[in-house]
């Protein structure tokens, strides 16, 4: 009996043990206990605002903020780039618009699943880097963050082009400071912007001012004068004002043997951003607070920043659900893939939670193919790929139907062909159940075919060129692109007589085959572009020197295209013109075929998170100096 | 005893050795290059030319004898380099990250043995009873499912019944004890499940034979109540086997850490490894994994010497 009652007493022992434990894991009975507040649906009139906006400049919202119960894929506007000539007034900022609505105080959380590469955004590759820093410098110019597509000043509160449209003479805030006290000045800016041009170091993103920045002069403390390769370049402000184009400060980095490692320690950062750096766990998290002498009067809102990193989709999550986290400001796109991002958008919608901002299409998935050797040295053979393949298929198997059909110059903006104009395209075609040419998006509409048309061309021009029985081919790639070849060695197969061996790796691998052009036949990759102009998709990708151009394909007349819109300061002639190259890339014989347009970011924005509007392409708009809470 | 303790610490150098060659090795031998990785890799927009800038400026460009022999020079002089991208002292890394890992570790190992002995003991007093049945399946199950699916379980349950989850913010167990607590106790459950179920199973087993050793049934024929017998006779005997696998049971959770950590935000040398490989943070893997091979090479060694020192046979043989 007694030997009975030592058992009981061990069994009763590990029960109060374990429950011990888990009153004390579970933390206060407040803790455990609370649930989401309910807020107000947002109203209709901001879900308008906010599609409106996406496609219409002049619809842009200047006010409400931008809540949505249900968000479309982000679409793609044209950037709006002020008039030359028009000078922005000080007494009419930029920020002037939602001021008056905002409320102060509060902290935001913000969930952030990849860390920085670089704290110094001119070293810095990708959006991790200003996703993390952004908020502790200033650029020269950004984009408006109520639409995320006009260029406003940022440390410039105007600008002027010269008549010969080789420069422009920026003025900057008078009452702007650095960190450590110092005021900002013209110096800086001569001295940040030919920072961001050096050669023989590594500048990823703030290089694409090479081919338009000839130099700068400080006029006066407050005057800048830039000087351009050529006159108005057209995409020259637009690049300006991406995240890492950061102005730093001269006298804490000339000179300095460590200038280009002293600010990747965040604690070195002497900059003149909405918010002061407060602590960093490395590979963790940071925290910011608001910087009390911030040059732009009545901003920011909250008082403090705080990121955390969190890499695993679940807990992602859950630190939404739970109200753990305010925003994903850079995008969750990193965390969460996209069939988790749906059940989750439904979910965190349907409960009237906030909005689950699905990704846009403004990156490029696409493969290159081997165009120095055999097979497809021969033009014939590339445009019979560019013919056969189907573009609709791998949009939906590999991206759920979040993704446009991929043609040259970016979907939804004024650079673009409408879906109506694609649908008619050799390669883009697909036909109904009836049998009539679908003219439309087709990505999503359930009973339509590819033409066999373009089927019958592509056998046509195998055949001509000497390959009516196909061939073998590799097609290298890494892990996230892995159904893009799984798809295509069926339908190759099937319509070409084309045999794909597929080889899988991780990105470095792939990466160092495409820069080496160590790949046999195709290789796959993806673009993110930084702007929503025709320039940075010629330079970094279809002209030679690209970025995902190493194999040095170019086409003369593609270039000649190039050199006349680069500078053209009539948009109307400059869209005739990207017409003309959009023929000369539906040619099909490029070094790579665009299979579709597709978006990374995912953004979680809770009901009390006010005054968001998802930007359109991945390397800007990561600032959060605008954004405030609604307790 | 002090030949056999020799003995194991001539092994321990060389195979510490083999261990630095290897956590070298094989990040060169796997695909991948640090300075694609800082460029962004798939994401970035990079020409031949910005390559081999950062090649150059890590040093990934020299010949690999060199490489290897400045990282072994450097770690004799007590320098574990500078990590490619965190940009600080790997030492300072490893001091941040250690303590944490190790306290979850240790955690997870104390509530499985909490749970486990007393389970195993009481399943095999209690054989084929329904106390023994449930215990069965409770470490049946613990043993075949993954650590990192028991994480997301966890994760799952707290979310959605309870609406809450461990803190984001992680909370040095010194300055904020309760709220460390909150953030490590659900982790070390998750990863300390399989050790609990392994070392239950394990006890149940050995407990079953001992409690049919000659020496039990000699104990209850002199008229030992049954709880000395199990307490003082069978269960002292039947741990040693339990006691042997703790070191092992200890590097496994540093392993099963990898994944719970992130599971749970958990800022210890799991994540910091996952991230190091990810971006071929080579000087951070190859320190990480050192100090991995360090912990359980010396984990083991101990459990050698103490299992010596238990059991003489083991030394004489």
């Amino acid at each position: 009996m007694k030997a009975l009652k030592i058992r009981a007493s061990i069994l009763v022992s590990v029960c109060v043990i374990l429950a011990a434990v888990a009153a004390v894991a579970c933390g206060s009975a407040e803790q455990a206990t609370t649930a989401p507040t309910a807020t107000p649906a947002p109203t209709a009139a901001a879900t308008a605002a906010s599609t409106a906006g996406a496609t219409d400049a002049a619809a842009a919202p200047t006010s409400a903020p931008v809540v949505a119960p249900t968000a479309p894929p982000i679409a793609v506007g044209t950037v709006v780039v002020p008039t030359r000539g028009v000078v922005r007034s000080t007494a009419q900022k930029p920020w002037d618009s939602y001021l008056s609505q905002a409320k102060y105080g509060g902290l935001l959380r913000n969930a952030e699943p990849v860390l920085p590469d670089h704290w110094d955004l001119h070293q810095s590759c990708c959006n991790p880097g200003p996703g993390a820093a952004r908020d502790l410098y200033n650029n020269l110019v950004m984009y408006d963050p109520t639409d995320q597509k006009t260029i406003v000043g940022d440390l410039a509160n105007s600008w002027e082009w010269a008549a010969d449209g080789r420069s422009v003479t920026f003025t900057i805030w008078d009452n702007a400071v650095w960190s450590d006290g110092q005021p900002v000045t013209a110096d800086d800016v001569v001295f940040s912007l030919n920072r961001m041009v050096a050669e023989g170091v590594s500048r990823p993103r703030v290089k694409n001012l090479r081919p338009y920045y000839a130099g700068s002069q400080a006029i006066d403390p407050t005057t800048i004068k830039v000087n351009t390769l050529f006159p108005n370049p057209a995409a020259f402000l637009p690049f300006l004002a991406i995240d890492f184009m950061s102005i730093v400060p001269k006298h804490v980095l000339e000179g300095r043997e460590d200038a280009e490692e002293i600010f990747d320690n965040p604690e070195n950062i002497v900059a003149s951003g909405a918010y002061l750096f407060v602590s960093h766990d490395v590979g963790q998290g940071w925290e910011f607070e608001k910087n009390p002498n911030y040059f732009k009067e009545g901003l920011p809102f909250v008082d403090g920043k705080q990121t955390i990193v969190i890499k695993d989709k679940d807990r992602f999550i859950t630190a939404f659900m739970t109200d753990q986290m305010d925003i994903s400001h850079r995008g969750a796109g990193g965390a969460i893939p996209l069939i988790d991002m749906v059940s989750f958008k439904n979910d965190w919608e349907a409960d009237g939670r906030g909005v689950v901002y699905p990704p846009g299409a403004t990156i490029q998935g696409l493969f290159n193919m081997n165009w120095t050797a055999p097979p497809f040295e021969d033009p014939r053979v590339r445009r019979a790929v560019f013919l056969a393949l189907d573009r609709k298929e791998l949009a939906e198997v590999h991206q759920l139907g979040f993704a446009k059909l991929g043609q040259p110059f970016f979907p939804g903006s004024d650079w673009a062909s409408s879906d109506e104009e694609v649908a008619t395209w050799p390669g883009f075609r697909y036909l109904d159940e009836s049998g009539e040419l679908y003219l439309g998006d087709p990505i999503g509409v359930d009973g339509l075919t590819k033409h066999p048309d373009d089927i019958a061309e592509a056998q046509r021009l195998m055949a001509e060129a000497g390959y009516p029985d196909g061939f073998k081919a590799a097609y290298h790639t890494y892990s996230v692109n892995k159904n893009i070849p799984v798809i295509m060695k069926q339908r190759m197969q099937e319509t070409l007589n084309i045999e794909i061996d597929i080889n899988i790796t991780d990105v470095a691998s792939v990466i160092a085959a495409e820069q080496a052009v160590d790949f046999s036949h195709f290789l796959s990759v993806h673009n993110g572009p930084n702007i929503v102009d025709p320039d940075d998709l010629l330079l970094g990708v279809y002209l030679t020197g690209a970025p995902r151009n190493p194999i040095d394909y170019e086409d003369p007349e593609l270039r000649a295209i190039f050199e006349q819109q680069k500078g053209e300061s009539d948009q109307e002639k400059r869209k005739a013109l990207i017409r003309e190259a959009e023929a000369i890339i539906l040619k099909g014989e490029h070094h790579m075929i665009q299979y579709y347009w597709y978006g990374d970011p995912i953004w979680i924005v809770p009901n009390r998170v006010k005054n968001y509007v998802p930007r359109q392409t991945v390397q800007y708009g990561m600032g959060t100096e605008h954004i405030w809470l609604d307790p | 005893m002090t030949g056999y303790i020799l003995q194991r610490l001539a092994l321990f150098i060389p195979t510490l050795i083999l261990a630095s060659f290897l956590a070298f090795a094989i990040m060169r031998i796997l695909p991948g290059d640090p300075a694609i990785a800082m460029l962004g890799g798939a994401e970035g927009s990079f020409t031949q030319e910005d390559l081999d800038v950062v090649r150059e400026k890590l040093g990934t460009n020299r010949p690999l004898h060199i490489q290897y022999g400045t990282w072994i020079r450097d770690l004799f002089q007590g320098n574990l380099s500078e990590s490619y991208f965190f940009r600080v002292p790997v030492s300072q890394l490893m001091t941040d990250r250690f303590p944490v890992s190790t306290q979850l570790a240790v955690m997870a190992l104390l509530l499985s043995y909490v749970v486990a002995v007393p389970l195993g003991v009481l399943s095999a007093v209690k054989q084929d009873s329904w106390f023994d049945h449930a215990a069965k399946i409770f470490t049946i199950a613990g043993v075949a499912l993954p650590t990192f699916w028991v994480g997301i379980l966890i994760l799952f349950v707290l979310g959605n019944y309870f609406n809450w989850v461990p803190p984001l913010d992680y909370a040095n167990f010194w300055e904020n004890p309760l709220i460390n607590l909150q953030q490590m106790i659900f982790p070390a459950v998750a990863l300390g499940y399989f050790n609990t179920a392994f070392a239950a199973r394990l006890t149940r087993s050995t407990m079953l034979e001992v409690m049919h050793e000659d020496y039990i049934r000699t104990a209850r024929s002199k008229g030992l109540k049954e709880a000395v017998v199990i307490g003082r006779h069978a269960v002292k005997n039947a741990f040693l086997p339990v006691v042997t696998i703790v070191g092992f049971q200890l590097g496994r959770l540093f392993g099963g850490a990898v994944v719970i950590e992130a599971i749970f935000v958990v800022p210890g040398v799991g994540t910091l490894l996952v991230d190091s490989v990810l971006i071929r943070d080579y000087p951070v893997v190859q320190a990480v994994i050192l100090m991995i091979a360090l912990i359980v090479l010396g984990l083991n060694l101990v459990v050698d010497l103490l299992y010596g020192w238990l059991n003489p046979r083991i030394r004489y043989a």
